[in-house]
């Protein structure tokens, strides 16, 4: 959902829920809320848009059923909920626009590993015998700087 | 422009069963049925702030396309998975309502397939995203 404050300021909000993630058997919840800022055009050159964005939110989820992990004890694993984080700028340019984004989430390098799976994963962590008894750590989870290029035609005629 | 006949029938008898109310001009012309296309290169995929392409650059398009409230939208995006599929597809649809220009929501099942298998060395087939309710 998104709605207007003004002109230039827009909150936005997603619920979600799914019976079966990664089909590991957990259901999984997501949150979030998102906030962007357009910078006034009197500021920019001409037919170029500024946009400023945050974004929070929160994964939640079930055990796992067996065929998704199991943990040492049985019964299921239980996937690490975690929240995550966006500050991104935009450039907008006619059908064009250039992202740069900052992402992060709170998971461990431990915890990372419990939740994708990773099979590149390095040993070397704090182990934890019910879930991740090698310690095993993945980066797939932690601050990323990137940056995205797309363009986007709409067929509506305005 | 895409325009079907049926369309702009449909259009024709809305605006005479109506043409009593006190709308917006540009309103009732407007065109219910909206394209959309793109593609996007990324020098890393993150979703959820996880990343799903390994810190890879990935690629992706999608199409998405409303009539009236009504909804459908597919994306193809790489992925680097550990079980290495080829390509990610989600598809969703549902409705999307619009309050005047200032509010909108979106609301309908999403599912998402890999190309082959899914969570590494634990899972196989197919791999669903959270149905999203916005």
């Amino acid at each position: 959902m998104s709605h207007k404050l003004t002109d230039q300021i827009t909150l936005g909000s997603t619920l979600a829920y799914a019976p079966d993630v990664w089909q590991t058997g957990a259901w999984g919840g997501y949150a979030a809320g998102a906030l962007s800022y357009d910078l006034p055009s009197e500021l920019l050159p001409t037919a170029l848009g500024t946009t400023l964005s945050f974004d929070l939110g929160r994964s939640w989820f079930g055990n796992t059923t067996s065929g998704g992990g199991v943990s040492a004890a049985g019964g299921g694993l239980p996937l690490p909920a975690y929240t995550n984080w966006r500050a991104g700028i935009t450039f907008s340019y006619q059908v064009f626009k250039l992202a740069l984004n900052y992402t992060h989430t709170n998971l461990s390098r431990e915890n990372c590993y419990v939740y994708t799976g990773d099979l590149a994963a390095i040993p070397g962590g704090i182990a934890n015998p019910g879930n991740n008894p090698f310690g095993l750590r993945s980066g797939l989870c932690g601050a990323t700087f990137s940056a995205t290029l797309g363009f986007e035609i709409d067929a509506q005629r305005k | 422009m895409l325009r079907p006949a049926l369309l702009a029938s449909l259009l024709a008898l809305t605006c005479a069963a109506h043409a009593e109310e006190a709308t917006d001009a540009a309103a009732k012309s407007e065109d219910p049925l909206k394209i959309k296309a793109g593609a996007v290169l990324m020098t890393d995929y993150i979703y959820r702030g996880v990343s799903y392409s390994a810190h890879y650059p990935s690629v992706g398009s999608y199409v998405d396309v409303q009539y009236g409230w009504l909804y459908a939208w597919t994306n193809f995006n790489s992925v680097k998975f550990s079980t290495s599929p080829a390509v990610e597809i989600t598809m969703a649809t549902g409705v999307r309502p619009t309050s005047g220009r200032s509010s909108s929501i979106s609301a309908g099942p999403t599912t998402t397939i890999p190309a082959s298998s899914g969570r590494s060395g634990r899972t196989t087939g197919k791999r669903t995203r959270p149905c999203r309710t916005s």
